[in-house]
């Protein structure tokens, strides 16, 4: 009998180079020791296959990503040479910045969208709309030059006749606008609980309607937030941020309702700061970065399953309360998850496509 | 032989058509071959994959201008050694080996061989999903390592210079990679075993 495991077996060098049949030398020794030992042999044409699989999985995977990559650059590259020869832009250098910053980022731009995009100057006919699945960003260039990078879930529409009048767009989910001033056609952005209307700016709106809570965050210039329960309008500075509850039981909720400790209620808040890098958390998502502030487990793992296009189940109903903070970037789900119940003990399972979460 | 056809057709679509399929298929006939070479030369993980990107970059940006190219397969080789050679010589290492039956090594690559069979069986369908599934969720820096393992066939040595890691770690990274992957496999070795012993019962009763 041979004396290696299968975990040793399937880590051995000379093995998977017989299984991938790289190696002359070693082909012959393991064809030898199968001859030598039959009791073995089921158990090594199982291991065999498992390399190979492994090897057909892995090169796929890569592949995908490389070419991922490789389209995001000739993306921005093409961008680029848009770019500098168009004349509506005003804010290429911090925008250059923070794509850079986002190398990452994995966009997968239509090219033929973005063609059409840029060469009409005219307003858009017929909607547009941009959808994007779990684990997924795109960036996009408005007709009006104007830039946006959507998150993970979410769906943005493109009015018909935007750029005529006014330039209106509808979001269900997560995007960062950096806005090409136009004081005349001013930029509306409705969502299920609010719209916001700015002039030039760059700001970030969440608003998932499948989450607790809607929030737009002001990097630079003003906006104006139209709340649709309260019938009313607030005015956000730089680095403030509206956070807004759902409805929980009926009618409105009063702005100046009590907060509970854990939980700020509706209202005016500043941008959270990320301590190790001083970045603003709200954005970090465009940089490919994972930040969670206080967040409560329950709101995190919505993330979690947006962002790595998993589904994540919380057992126990104590766990979705606790708060979290953390930051990630580039790590596996797993990882992800073991990191956090290093601070907060809990327990995680995959079982079939599911991850499960307990005591 | 069956090669060169594809690649010149791939070729021919991508320069007249500007057709981004095509230019992927070039792309993923290449990858693995040039990666193969670039780390055999001594770079790192990182640097060979930009230098294979931009090779492939400014193949698109001058798709326009490429018409004239009659071997496609010789000109995207010369490209990127020139590439490499650049890079090597601006960080002033220059090791690694030289690469001898660099044509077989290409065949090897990119020929369809016994793995595109392996999926044949029906049973090996569900386990190339779990095993998919499974490196799906691999951070990038595991990812690359099992790549250069079970792909590119690279010695733990090789791997350990190529990302500045110790050959332990590389070991360790493997090793962890392929447990947690066997564990979550159906246990059919006990199958086995089961059949092994009633031979034995059966030779020896």
């Amino acid at each position: 009998m041979l004396h290696l495991n299968d975990e040793e077996l399937l880590a051995d060098e000379s093995f998977i180079n017989y299984c991938l049949g790289h190696n002359e030398a070693d082909i012959r020794k393991w064809n030898k020791i199968i001859l030598d030992n039959p009791a073995d042999a089921i158990r090594l044409d199982e291991l065999r296959t498992i390399v190979l699989l492994t090897s057909q999985g892995i090169q796929n995977i890569e592949l995908k990503n490389q070419i991922a990559e490789l389209g995001r650059r000739i993306d921005l590259s093409e961008e680029e040479a848009v770019a500098t020869t168009g004349s509506v832009y005003k804010s290429r250098s911090i925008w250059w910045t923070l794509m850079t910053a986002a190398a990452c980022i994995v966009l997968i731009t239509g090219t033929t969208i973005f063609y059409r995009l840029q060469k009409s100057t005219a307003p858009v006919a017929s909607p547009l709309s941009y959808i994007t699945k779990f684990a997924e960003k795109k960036s996009l260039v408005l007709p009006d030059g104007s830039k946006v990078i959507l998150n993970a879930g979410s769906k943005l529409i493109v009015d018909a006749g935007f750029g005529k009048q006014d330039r209106k767009l509808q979001l269900d989910g997560e995007a960062f606008f950096d806005v090409v001033h136009d004081s005349s056609k001013p930029f509306v952005v409705q969502t299920s609980r609010m719209d916001v209307k700015v002039l030039g700016t760059a700001f970030n709106v969440k608003a998932y309607e499948t989450d607790g809570t809607s929030e737009a965050s002001l990097i630079r210039g003003s906006v104006e937030l139209s709340l649709k329960n309260e019938h009313r309008k607030v005015t956000l500075s730089p680095n403030e941020k509206y956070l807004l509850r759902a409805d929980k039981t009926h009618g409105n909720i009063p702005a100046e309702v009590a907060p509970a400790a854990h939980e700020p209620a509706s209202g005016l808040l500043p941008v959270r700061i990320n301590k190790e890098d001083t970045a603003i958390v709200e954005v970090s998502w465009t940089q490919d970065k994972l930040v969670f502030v206080d967040e409560p487990f329950e709101e995190l793992v919505k993330q979690l399953e947006r962002w790595y296009g998993v589904k994540i189940e919380i057992a126990d109903p104590l766990l979705k309360k606790i708060q979290l903070t953390a930051s990630f970037r580039n790590e596996g789900i797993d990882d992800v998850l073991a990191a956090l119940s290093f601070s907060k003990p809990f327990n995680f399972e995959r079982k079939n496509d599911v991850i499960m979460i307990y005591k | 032989m069956r090669n060169d056809i594809r690649i010149n057709h791939c070729w021919k679509d991508f320069v007249l058509n500007e057709s981004r399929e095509s230019y992927y298929e070039l792309y993923k006939h290449y990858y693995a071959y040039l990666c193969y070479i670039g780390l055999k030369k001594g770079m790192g993980t990182e640097t060979v994959k930009d230098t294979i990107n931009d090779v492939f970059l400014y193949l698109w940006e001058k798709r326009k201008t490429l018409g004239h190219i009659q071997h496609p397969h010789n000109y995207i080789l010369t490209f990127f050694h020139r590439s490499i050679l650049k890079k090597i010589e601006q960080s002033g290492k220059i090791q690694g080996e030289t690469i001898e039956n660099i044509d077989e090594i290409h065949r090897y690559f990119t020929e369809p061989s016994i793995e595109e069979n392996i999926l044949d069986k029906e049973n090996n369908k569900r386990l190339s999903m779990l095993v998919n599934r499974h490196l799906n969720y691999l951070p990038r820096q595991q990812r690359e390592v099992m790549y250069q393992k079970f792909f590119l066939g690279l010695s733990y040595a090789e791997i350990a210079k190529a990302n500045k890691l110790s050959v332990n770690t590389v070991y360790n990274t493997v090793y962890t990679a392929m447990q947690k992957l066997r564990s979550s496999l159906p246990a059919r070795v006990v199958a086995s075993l089961i059949s092994a012993c009633v031979a034995f019962f059966l030779i020896f009763s």
